[in-house]
């Protein structure tokens, strides 16, 4: 699996806890706002974008569920991109 | 066999014209006009709950007021979920920011907004028990969701959320002088309870009143009582 696969699978799996099938809609929206759709996203991307997807879920849910969800995935991320 | 517990409304004078309380598992409409504070009033019953016994979980599912503007109203009514005892959650979950956002991705149309709704809150509530929860609106719903045989899809959302095993407070919207308490008229059969909140012009004041119209497995008073809110919280004028 690549590493994009990999991390979205994750961040969508997340969300999908939260608002169940519209996670991948979500985050697409968040990849179009960003101008980042249809692009292989570097690691400084990846944080870009669970930034956004951060303060949506704070609104969404508040900060605990928010910061959550962001350390995990910035977690991840890491990981992945130190390999 | 198990004894039924029951929960307060916190309502001061209220909770001792229902004989126990509402049964634990029950699912209570809560009705009323723009304006009878029916989302205060279910707020401040999950307040209440968690602030008293200090553990538990309320969800509260908003689909149309903001999260943001929800919490900064009941903060001004002295009801911070952050002042809340260590052991309590209150999370309320804003879906008028998801229908905002998935409008903005133009897939709004083929979306099964009870089933999104539905899911992750049984997912939740397969994690944590949840205690109460609130849903806020049925007409918000109504608005979005594909309500084509309105009695089957209610009556399945109702078991759905009886499952859950908590107490259930569902929002639902009335016109003034409504004896109504739905959209459907069916609400008011497959709900356990239904607390009205009525508003009445008295000269230049239009007063707020309260009855607990049915509440199943409880004797309960169904007159209707002058209900006022302060800082303290909410109180009625008992005759």
């Amino acid at each position: 699996m690549d590493l994009d696969a990999k991390i979205e699978i994750e961040l969508k799996k997340k969300l999908e806890k939260l608002i169940d099938g519209l996670s991948s809609t979500i985050v697409e929206l968040h990849k179009k706002r960003l101008g980042l759709s249809g692009k292989d996203l570097s690691r400084d991307d990846y944080i870009l974008l669970l930034q956004d997807i951060r303060e949506s879920i704070e609104r969404f849910a508040g900060p605990k569920i928010a910061d959550e969800i962001y350390d995990d995935m910035v977690k991840l991320v890491n990981e992945e991109y130190a390999r | 066999m198990k004894m039924a517990e029951y929960l307060k409304t916190y309502v001061e004078g209220l909770d001792q014209k229902i004989e126990r309380g509402i049964p634990k598992g029950h699912i209570v409409l809560v009705s009323g006009p723009t304006g009878s504070m029916k989302s205060t009033l279910t707020y401040y019953m999950g307040y209440r709950y968690l602030q008293n016994n200090k553990k538990g979980n309320v969800v509260y599912i908003s689909l149309e007021q903001s999260r943001e503007s929800l919490i900064r109203q009941m903060v001004s009514l002295n009801m911070d979920i952050e002042k809340l005892p260590k052991g309590t959650e209150f999370n309320v979950f804003d879906w008028g920011l998801v229908r905002k956002m998935v409008k903005e991705s133009g897939t709004y149309e083929n979306v099964d907004w009870i089933k999104a709704i539905e899911t992750p809150v049984r997912e939740y509530a397969r994690e944590k028990k949840i205690d109460i929860l609130i849903l806020d609106s049925l007409q918000a719903l109504y608005a979005i969701a594909q309500m084509e045989n309105p009695r089957n899809q209610l009556f399945f959302l109702f078991e759905t959320m009886r499952e859950l095993g908590g107490t259930v407070f569902i929002i639902s919207e009335a016109g003034y002088n409504s004896m109504s308490f739905g959209t459907y008229d069916v609400e008011g059969f497959l709900a356990d309870g239904i607390i009205h909140l009525s508003m009445e012009r008295v000269g230049r004041t239009l007063g707020r009143y309260i009855s607990v119209v049915k509440m199943r497995g409880v004797k309960h008073s169904t007159d209707y009582y002058p209900l006022l809110v302060d800082q303290r919280g909410f109180r009625i004028v008992s005759h």
